[in-house]
């Protein structure tokens, strides 16, 4: 990174405030704060931050709607900040054009990862090359060929698509209904089972334990996520 | 099965009333020479009675037959045929069966009726407990869902803020404001445990009170000192009209009061004043807590006083358990206290307790 990345924190409560703000400026980000969607918008108009993390329980406006009216002006990458159990938020967040999601009470690690995964993203750094490594997977996007070690996997067309859909996004969740719009079309985003279908035949031929997935990662109620950071 | 449990009991009773007819044909004919027939008549009577009472109008209407023809058979001349001689004896008869089968259908219908009210009553009783196990579920789920709300922010600003101590880029200024936000966070979390704590004891009658004699700025002491942080970014005015001291249990009362306190901390803007006022007079000791603040709204006034009630605007503007009020309304009833909320005329809320306590003059009024 070249550039301090600014990153535009907006939450009403004054702990979380003077918790995160010192946490990412020890990261090396430079941190705005914003205690209302009025004040948040105003800030991002005129002083447009990289990065804007959301608590979707504001005070003023919906924090969705705020989203929603970013997302009309502007790409900048946001997260938001959403209680466990507010998954129906979380997802209208995310197909309002959030980009990631963190859940209280959150630890410091889990929201740096997200914030600079996102920014990763935007900075263009690592996209395509034509391949994606994940632990021991790769995904040749271009000649649609799946490597675990040195082992070629064969996929059909459809877990294909569904896997580069993800690579293309790694780290980052879609929603449900986003994936099945981007597979089988829009007529389709109501009928999840394809999708769990299709994501337990991906598993059985990726994931060296299925039951227990190390790449194609689940996010309960909310959606899927393949991620680069394995453990081993 | 149903049907079959009172035909049996009516065979039963049937079988016992014409025992009881053979019975008594047989004691007034060969013992007693009882031959009145208003007291045969009335015997009879008894014994159709007393079946109506337990089985079905059939059964009663059956006995009263065979006792009106036992009657005539056994007792009215000529006795020993089923003929009489006088026509006086046939209205007798007559009205012996009309008055038995009236009195059975009388009785039947009163049992059937009381029966009804016995199941309306089961009916009621069943729709109150099912109402009360309806509200419990929802107090449940509200309890905890304010105890999910108000545990996520301190727990994750004590999770961030202590792994940000951690870290060696810290200066002195911004470890000693990480070390205050941790120990406010923790304060917030014991308060919100004081008060499940205090909640399970009203619920569960466990309140007991504990009197003493006390100046009643020692229990406005009491509750500054318990409010502690969450009065700091207010202005306190402080009333005391009184001189003497009073019988109440202390602890308790500060307790409510410094609900009381909390709330106007947190319905009115940082730097207004909160004016508290203490008074003695023959009602006993009264508190008042008036703010700055908007007021209540006129249609939360009626349920302020309800656990987890929190006023729809309320809702959105302030981090708020919705215990706090509930816990001093709980606490001042052990006391067999009141407290009530109204608006001021010139703005802000008005909290007014009253706890009934004998008073005497104190000590050093004495001896001054």
């Amino acid at each position: 990174m070249t550039r301090t990345a600014k990153i535009l924190l907006v939450d009403d409560e004054i702990p979380i405030q003077r918790a995160v703000a010192p946490l990412l400026r020890s990261r090396g980000y430079d941190v705005e704060v914003a205690g209302t969607g009025e004040a948040a918008l105003k800030l991002v108009e005129s002083r447009p931050p990289d990065l804007v993390v959301l608590d979707l329980g504001l005070p003023d406006i919906d924090g969705t709607e705020v989203c929603r009216r970013i997302r009309a002006e502007s790409a900048m990458p946001i997260i938001v900040l959403s209680a466990r159990g507010a998954e129906r938020d979380k997802v209208e967040a995310l197909e309002l054009g959030a980009d990631d999601y963190v859940t209280k009470p959150f630890g410091p690690d889990e929201l740096v990862a997200r914030i600079r995964v996102a920014l990763r993203r935007v900075s263009g750094a690592e996209v395509p090359s034509g391949r994606l490594r994940a632990g021991d997977l790769t995904v040749d996007y271009d000649r649609h060929r799946v490597f675990r070690g040195a082992e070629e996997i064969r996929l059909t067309p459809k877990e294909f698509d569904l896997l580069a859909l993800l690579a293309h996004n790694a780290d980052r969740v879609l929603t449900h209904r986003a994936i099945l719009k981007a597979i089988w079309g829009t007529q389709a985003i109501n009928e999840p089972e394809h999708l769990w279908v299709l994501m337990a035949q991906l598993r059985k031929k990726l994931e060296p334990d299925p039951a227990k997935p190390r790449y194609l990662i689940s996010e309960p109620w909310v959606g899927y996520r393949l991620t680069t950071d394995t453990p081993d | 099965v149903a049907s079959q449990v009172p035909a049996t009991r009516d065979l039963r009773l049937l079988a016992a009333a014409i025992l009881g007819i053979a019975v008594v044909v047989f004691v007034y004919t060969e013992w007693l020479h009882v031959t009145n027939a208003l007291i045969v008549g009335f015997t009879f009577l008894l014994i159709v009675l007393v079946v109506a009472a337990m089985a079905t109008f059939w059964a009663a209407a059956l006995v009263s037959v065979l006792a009106m023809l036992a009657f005539n058979f056994f007792f009215l001349p000529p006795v020993g045929t089923l003929y009489l001689s006088e026509a006086e004896n046939w209205v007798a008869l007559f009205v012996f069966l009309v008055v038995s089968l009236v009195a059975s259908n009388l009785s039947t219908a009163a049992r059937a009726r009381a029966q009804e009210a016995v199941d309306r009553a089961q009916l009621v009783e069943a729709r109150k407990a099912a109402d009360l196990a309806r509200q419990g579920e929802e107090l449940k789920s509200a309890l905890l869902a304010s105890i999910a709300h108000n545990l996520r922010t301190p727990l994750t600003a004590i999770r961030i803020a202590a792994s940000n101590l951690q870290s060696s880029w810290l200066s002195d200024a911004d470890r000693h404001e990480q070390g205050d936000l941790i120990l406010t966070e923790v304060e917030r979390l014991n308060r919100l445990f004081q008060n499940i704590l205090e909640m399970a004891r009203i619920d569960a009658g466990a309140i007991s009170t504990d009197l003493r004699w006390v100046d009643p700025s020692e229990i406005l002491e009491a509750a500054r000192d318990q409010v502690g942080l969450a009065l700091r970014h207010h202005n306190l005015d402080l009333k005391i009209d009184s001189d003497v001291l009073v019988q109440v249990d202390p602890l308790l009362t500060a307790s409510a009061l410094t609900h009381v306190l909390e709330n106007a901390a947190q319905y009115s803007p940082p730097e207004s004043w909160i004016f508290v006022t203490l008074a003695v007079s023959r009602d006993g000791l009264t508190m008042g807590v008036r703010d700055q603040g908007r007021g209540i709204d006129a249609g939360d006034l009626p349920h302020l006083f309800e656990r987890f009630y929190r006023g729809a605007e309320s809702k959105r503007r302030v981090a708020g358990t919705g215990m706090g009020l509930s816990i001093a309304s709980g606490l001042i009833a052990a006391e067999h206290g009141r407290i009530w909320a109204e608006n001021c005329p010139g703005g802000g809320a008005q909290f007014t307790i009253v706890i009934p306590a004998a008073q005497k003059p104190s000590a050093l009024e004495q001896t001054s």
